[in-house]
């Protein structure tokens, strides 16, 4: 099973990806072609970095006639940076309760 | 699309079957928690939110319990293992809960859709003659 999250953090690592999400959150979707202009790489390169960021719920792309443009999927990391964070937080309170149970004096 | 794991660990120097004892009384889950502790049994308690969950026990053995729960409100359905390993001083919890993101997805969309839905009563309301 492959943490999503990882695939997210994975997608990040690469300074070139963080510069394109951090583009189409800031500057709304946009056509591979957009991108390949905006950065010093081919469209075919922008393409695999799409493919990467897609593949980890960051990027979601539509086709608008001729082009397929890509945007920030936003709502969806959202979604699931929320339910790590609340998810992970109920644990460490209910592993809290478990130690005061074990070791009474802690 | 993947699932989504949240995993913690607890150490402790109890020796595996005490703390599988310990693990299994699960009132350190919630409030008023309630378990049938065989496999497909039933189960439920409140979480420190006041959000009242069901569960149902999939698996209990000698290393822990594995049961899948939800919300009763709504929401999305994930497995949850509470699995003990280690030695004769020193047993360690392994705390591992999986949703699937299609779970998850279907929750965040229902959300959206209510939303949506009070949005368009709102405006319905302003609308209707006084």
């Amino acid at each position: 099973v492959t943490d999503r999250l990882d695939a997210v953090f994975g997608a990040l690592a690469d300074p070139t990806r963080r510069q394109i999400v951090l583009r189409l959150v800031r500057e709304g979707p946009a056509s591979a072609s957009d991108l390949a202009g905006a950065f010093p790489m081919t469209r075919q390169a922008v393409v695999k970095h799409l493919h990467v960021l897609a593949d980890a719920g960051l990027v979601d792309s539509e086709r608008a006639g001729r082009e397929v443009r890509y945007g920030a999927a936003r709502a969806g990391l959202d979604d699931a940076e929320q339910w790590m964070a609340t998810t992970g937080a109920a644990w460490d309170r209910r592993l809290r309760r478990l130690r005061a149970r074990l070791d009474p004096q802690s | 699309m993947s699932d989504l794991v949240v995993r913690r660990t607890l150490e402790t120097d109890l020796s595996p079957e005490a703390l599988v004892r310990e693990v299994l009384v699960l009132d350190w889950l919630g409030d008023d928690v309630v378990v049938d502790l065989r496999p497909g049994g039933l189960g439920s308690l409140v979480d420190d939110e006041g959000v009242f969950r069901r569960l149902q026990v999939e698996r209990v053995d000698a290393t822990g319990v594995t049961f899948r729960w939800w919300p009763e409100s709504g929401g999305p359905v994930s497995a949850v293992q509470l699995t003990v390993t280690g030695n004769s001083d020193d047993a360690r919890l392994t705390v591992t809960e999986v949703v699937p993101a299609r779970h998850l997805d279907a929750t965040a969309k229902a959300r959206r859709w209510e939303r949506r839905l009070q949005a368009l009563a709102d405006r319905c309301a302003a609308l209707a003659p006084v």
